[in-house]
Order: C-alpha cells, then structure tokens, then sequence
C-alpha cells in the first residue's frame, strides 16, 4: 500500500483529496505548510507526495527544493499541484525539481494516472 | 510692409552664402548667419569713410587704395565661404584679422594713437565671438590676433611715428561720422544679439514643453505596466479563488456519488451528476475566461514544439472517440500519408481541435463527424489544413457572422439545449491566431458545418521576425541595465547587423538570445526542440548567453557572425550532419576560438576526438557532465595559452 504526503494548506482541499485516495487504497498523510512538508518527508519516507505549489510562507517550490536538498529525502517523485491559470508556474514547479504537475480541481481519473507512472517507476528502479 | 520684404530678402541672401555643410546645425548656422550678415553691411559702412578719406587726404595714394581693398576683402570673404573648401572657423579668424588690420592701417594713418577710428577697435572681440563662439582656443586666438596686431602697430609707431597726411585737428568731422557709423553698427549687432537671445527663451520653452510631455509620457507608460501587472495578478488571485471552492463542490459531489452508487441510492445518483456535472461546466467556463483574457492580457505563452501529426491524430482519436459517438455518430479519420511534423503547442492545438469535436459531435445526431489532416502549399507556405466536418444542423450565414466573438451561441435557445459556455470557439481561434493560423468556417442550414483550421507547417513569416526582434530588444535592454561589458553589447549589435531577414526565418521561434551575467556565448544546434529548451535551461543557469538553432544552414551562419565560445552540436541533423559542420567550422579560420562539442545518443567518442572536436557528450544531456566537459576545454585552452606565452 503506497504512502502518500499530501501538503496542502485548505482543509477542505485536504479533506476531498485525502477520502478520495483513500478510496482507492493509498494510505494517506497531511503536512499543512511548508515546513512541516519537508518534516513529514523525512519522518515518514513516503512514497510519493502531492505537493500544493500556493502555500503560505513557504510556498510548495521552495519546500520542494528542501526535499531535494537532503539526500534521504531527494528521489521521493514529487506531483505539484496548482490552482494558477499561468503556465509559467508549471516551469517553476519543474524547476524546482518536481517530477510532474497537475491543476487543481484535480481530475482524479489524470492524477492517478500520473501517480501510478511515478510509482511504478520508482519500483523499477 | 517694406521690411517684411526686407527681411525676407536678406534672408534669401543669406540662405544663398550658407554653405551646405553648414546646414541643420542650429548653433552653427546662428554664428555663420552673423558672419554673412555683418560682411554684407560691414563694407557698405566703413566705405564712406574710404572716400571722404580720399576726397581730403592731399595724396591718399596708395594708403587709403590698400584701406579700401581691405574692406572691400570683406565681400571676397562671402564668396570664400560658398565657394573654397577652407573650413568656416578659419575663414572667420582670417576676417577677424583682416579687421583688425583695416582698423589699424585707419588709424596709423590718419591720427595714430589719438585717431577716431581706434575706437572700432571694440568691435572686434564682439564680432570675434559672434562669429565663432566661447571656446579655449577661440579666446586664445583672438586674444592673440589683437595683441600682436597692437604690438606690431605700436612697434610701428615707436620706430617712424605715425604719418600726417591731414592734421589731427582736420579730422574731427571724420571722427564724428566714424562714432556714428561705428555706433550704428554695434547698435545693428545689438538688435540682432537680442533677437536670438528671445528666439532662444522660446526654444527653452519648447524643450521645456517637451520636457514635460516626455515626463508624462513615461508616467502614463509605467502606469499602464503597472496596470497590465495588477491585471495578471488579479487574474492569477482570481482563478485562485474560483477554483478553491470549484474544487470543494466536484470533489465532494463525486465521493457522495461514489457513496452513493455503492449504496445503490438511485434517486441521489441522478442529482448528485447534476451538482458534479454543473461544477465541471462552471470550471471549464473559468477556464476558458481566463485563457482569454490571458490573450488579451498578452500573457498567453506558446511552447511551439515539433511534434508528430500522426501521433497527433491518434491522440485525438483516442480521447474524442468516446464524446463523438455518444449521440450514434460515426467517427471518421482521414489523413494523408506523410505528414510529418509541424511546429505548434501541442496543448492549445489540442484544446482547439477537441473543442471543435466536442461542438460537432453536441450537434450531430445519428450522423458523421468527419476528421481530415492534409498538407496543403498557400503563398509558397505549407500549411497543415484540420477539417472538423459534421452533419449536423448546420449555421445560417447570419449566425456565421458572430460565431467567433465572446459570448455568442448561434442562438440563445441553443445554449439552453446543449449547454457550453460560448467561449469555445472564440477561445479556439485565438489560440489558432497566435500559432500564426486561423479557424474559418463553411456552413449550410441543414447540411452540416465544415470548420477549417489552418496553421502554418513551420513557424515562420513576419510574425516570429517581430517576436523575434523583440526579444532581441528586451534582451539588449537588460544588457544595458546591468552595467554589462561593452564589448558583449557590440557583438551583440554585430551579430544583429549580419543576419538577413531571410536567416531570421529559418531560426526557431524559441527564445533566441538570452542576456546572462556572462560574456560566454553557448550555440547549440539540434533538430530535437526538448534539447534545445533542456540547453537553454541548463545554460542559462550556469550563466551563459545561449543562442538556440534547429538547422545545420542557419547554425553555421550564426557561429560564423557571432564566435560563440562554444557550440554544442548534434551529429544527427536533417539534411546533413554534424560532422560536416564541425568541418566547416574548423575551416573558417575566424573561428578558430570556436570550441565545438558534439552531441549524440551514440557512442561516437572515438569519431569526434579523431574529427577534432573539443569535447563529446551522449545524450541524454546531464548537466554535470555538461559542466564537466567546458570545464575541461577550458582547462585544455588555459594550458595552450601558458605555453604559448
């Protein structure tokens, strides 16, 4: 059963995206901010974490960068997700070392077909 | 009345000595105007004193002749101005001199010391500085015509004395007419000194003026920046905002579906598709607002990719398959053999053909939608043509009309019976205008519609040069913020001036020229754009100016007019390779600095060391190999140099 950080600051973006995985058998955790992200990263080694890019403080590029910054932390597959209509968020997010990028609302059916790329992947490898 | 024509008669002999090149200058042609002026009136008045002189001295031979051809030089000067190459400053230093000889020879003759023509004396630093301005060399030099003429003229007196050809006391009615005279004149220089003085504080005015409406110009500028800011911002903020609950009301709609359908609720099923349904249309709506009025904003971004038609077409086969055939249509592909590539965004290309699919298949039932591809050649330009054809109710000429502006459905009644947001089409065509195509649209009541969407092959024409030379511009812009090195804005300006409007075509619309901290210049030249997008971003983090090309011809032109540092070249290009540009690079002796490293998903190491090349890289690209490599080749060169010195 896969274990995926899901960091987001709205609790009702929490709440529906969280019952929603749930459902299909990940098992699922909660940062609320930026730093308690990066926290949870190490402390939970999940397998794969969806990252909101419009954080308060710390936006979810900067957190992401942190993640990749520490070597035990660096090849958990990043999914940034995003509510911004502007394209150049998605290159930020790419940039700053997430693996792939999806808009919010999330398309479930698109997300899932993203995560089990990246979750197999890290399988493979 | 009468001096009116005056004037303008002086003004046309004026006009008439001013010699060419000394046209359009303001300043000059004040000065050389002074000049003409006084040489016209300058003989007119001193001349009546030549023949009173003549009338009374008992021998005015040959002093007052040499007096006269003096003042009668003045003239001669005129022509000289017009006529011989002798450049103006010299010219009026000449007739600065001549004066101050015609003054002197006046009076050494007739009174010496006391004489009443020393006294036009005074005009002549007056005249001197009218003539050729306050500058060093000016004061020195008329300086010096005075002091040595007074030297030479009391040199003159202190050996013979001075002459008595009419006894002081004779001359007083001369010195009379000669105070006048000399009066008159300054009082002429005076007028004409205090006109320009008045013209003057009217041109202050009018730079003052213009002083202002630049100001004001460059405010309402930053205001409308500042305004266009707060635009993206707020469109940003907002769909932020919209989807936040848009998320909310789909997401829990489809967990209580979910539940729901689990818990066999029939009743709910129904109503809870309603509420998911209503907040997918309403998030599609958003979407679409906000895609225009990022077109309108000017924040519509284009990543012009090269991709597969084929694999294109099966993309949209496979996702609008099910949508088509939802109301019994057929779904029929037709495409051409060979189509190839073209240069597009794959995701507004997309976003624009289903969109038209979507709209075919909503209004055609128990009938055909029709998919076509072909190439076709227009204005010597191939263009890939997408036909999106339907059976179904067809569009009367006069709702063709307002098809694609914002807000408008063929008919309100449609909206109430197939929903959309009556975006979709507007929305599609723009985003087929900024690809440089267009969407147009056949259509008769009851024989279906046939929308065309035309884009050209290869992102070429007008359009990218003007992208392209606005970059160009932003770029030099930046390179003059940052106190850049000069010699980076001059290869810059150089490697401008040495492509062709042609040349520019051929280059891809990527972003050509990057401003970077450094004055290393990378080219890298690839058919593959994801290589040349992945170099870029690679290279301008590491702080290189990085020039991208997709074609051997244009590569090499670029290399020979800029003298990259270095060039990254793939071995496998369209219609030639690698290893002949590498040839041709090598032969150009001008690029002998040029340090070339090639590129390959091949092992070719052994080739390209044999060939020459500085360095070798296996694609794909990483960047601490890439690091590594330049780091080497500069290694390599810094070793060359010390032996060499």
């Amino acid at each position: 059963m896969a274990l995926i950080l899901v960091v987001e600051d709205n609790p009702m973006n929490r709440d529906v995206l969280g019952r929603r995985l749930e459902r299909r058998g990940f098992q699922v955790h909660f940062a609320e901010d930026g730093p308690s992200g990066i926290l949870a990263s190490k402390e939970l080694m999940p397998d794969l974490i969806l990252m909101d890019v419009g954080l308060g403080e710390m936006d979810g590029c900067e957190a992401t960068r942190h993640i990749r910054a520490n070597p035990t932390t660096k090849y958990i597959p990043i999914i940034a997700l995003t509510a911004s209509a502007f394209e150049s968020d998605r290159e930020k997010a790419m940039a700053a070392g997430c693996n792939d990028f999806d808009t919010k609302p999330v398309d479930l059916a698109r997300l899932l077909g993203k995560m089990d790329n990246l979750l197999t992947r890290g399988r493979a490898a | 009345m009468i001096t009116q024509k005056l004037q303008t008669g002086l003004d046309y002999i004026i006009d008439w000595f001013m010699p060419q090149y000394l046209r359009g200058d303001v300043l000059h042609e004040r000065r050389v105007r002074m000049f003409i002026i006084s040489h016209i009136f300058g003989p007119i008045i001193a001349h009546p004193i030549t023949f009173i002189l003549s009338y009374f001295d008992p021998n005015p031979w040959p002093h007052v002749m040499i007096l006269g051809t003096s003042i009668t030089a003045f003239w001669a000067f005129l022509l000289a101005l017009k006529y011989l190459p002798v450049k103006y400053e010299t010219l009026a230093l000449l007739s600065v001199q001549n004066l101050i000889f015609v003054i002197l020879w006046g009076s050494y003759h007739y009174g010496g010391g006391s004489s009443p023509f020393l006294m036009w004396l005074l005009i002549v630093p007056l005249l001197a500085f009218f003539y050729l301005g306050s500058t060093p060399f000016t004061r020195l030099a008329i300086l010096a015509e005075i002091g040595l003429s007074m030297l030479a003229f009391f040199v003159a007196y202190i050996t013979g004395g001075f002459p008595v050809h009419i006894p002081l006391e004779n001359l007083a009615s001369i010195g009379i007419l000669s105070a006048v005279l000399a009066s008159a004149y300054v009082f002429m220089m005076a007028i004409y000194y205090a006109n320009i003085i008045d013209s003057q504080s009217g041109l202050m005015q009018e730079v003052a003026r213009h002083r202002d409406t630049m100001l004001a110009l460059t405010t309402s500028k930053e205001e409308a920046e500042a305004a266009n800011g707060a635009k993206s911002d707020f469109l940003a903020k907002m769909s932020h905002e919209l989807r936040t609950p848009l998320n909310a009301v789909i997401g829990y709609s489809e967990i209580m579906l979910e539940d729901a359908e689990i818990e066999g609720r029939g009743e709910q099923i129904s109503d809870l598709q309603k509420i998911s349904a209503a907040g997918k249309h309403l998030l599609s709506m958003v979407n679409d607002i906000l895609d225009i009025s990022k077109i309108e904003a000017g924040k519509m971004d284009l990543y012009l990719e090269r991709m597969s038609l084929d694999r294109f077409i099966d993309e949209i086969e496979f996702t609008a398959r099910p949508m088509v055939v939802k109301n019994t249509n057929a779904f029929i592909i037709e495409r051409e053999p060979n189509l190839g590539y073209i240069d597009a965004d794959a995701t507004k290309l997309r976003q624009a053909v289903l969109n038209l699919l979507s709209n075919a298949s909503k209004f055609t039932q128990n009938g055909k939608v029709m998919f076509s591809v072909a190439r076709v050649v227009r204005d010597e330009i191939d263009w890939i043509e997408i036909k999106i054809r339907d059976t179904g109710v067809g569009i009367t000429k006069d709702q063709q009309k307002n098809l694609f502006s914002n807000f408008q459905q063929a008919n309100a009644a449609i909206t109430a019976k197939f929903g959309g947001t009556g975006l979709g089409l507007s929305l599609s065509q723009n985003l087929c205008q900024l690809m440089k195509g267009d969407i147009t649209v056949e259509s008769e009541i009851g024989n279906g519609s046939c929308f065309t969407i035309s884009l050209p092959v290869i992102h070429v024409g007008g359009n990218v040069l003007e992208r392209i030379s606005e970059r160009k511009i932003s770029a030099k812009q930046e390179l003059v913020k940052t106190p850049a090195p000069i010699d980076t804005i001059k290869a810059n300006a150089e490697s401008e001036d040495e492509f062709t409007a042609d040349e520019l075509d051929m280059m891809p619309p990527a972003p050509l020229v990057k401003s970077a901290n450094s004055d290393k210049t990378i080219v890298v030249i690839d058919d593959d754009h994801s290589v040349l997008e992945l170099a870029e971003r690679l290279f301008s983090k590491e702080g290189y100016k990085t020039v991208l090309i997709d074609n051997a011809h244009t590569g090499l032109q670029v290399v020979r007019a800029t003298k990259p540092a270095y060039v990254m070249l793939d071995i496998m290009l369209p219609g030639s390779d690698g290893w002949g540009l590498l040839r041709e690079i090598h032969a150009d002796r001008n690029c002998a600095s040029v340090k070339v490293i090639m590129l390959s998903v091949l092992d070719e190491r052994n080739r390209a060391n044999r060939d020459g090349a500085d360095g070798f890289i296996l694609k794909p690209l990483d960047r601490d190999r890439v690091v590594e490599v330049i780091k080497e080749i500069d290694a390599r060169a810094k070793i060359k140099v010390q032996q060499v010195s």
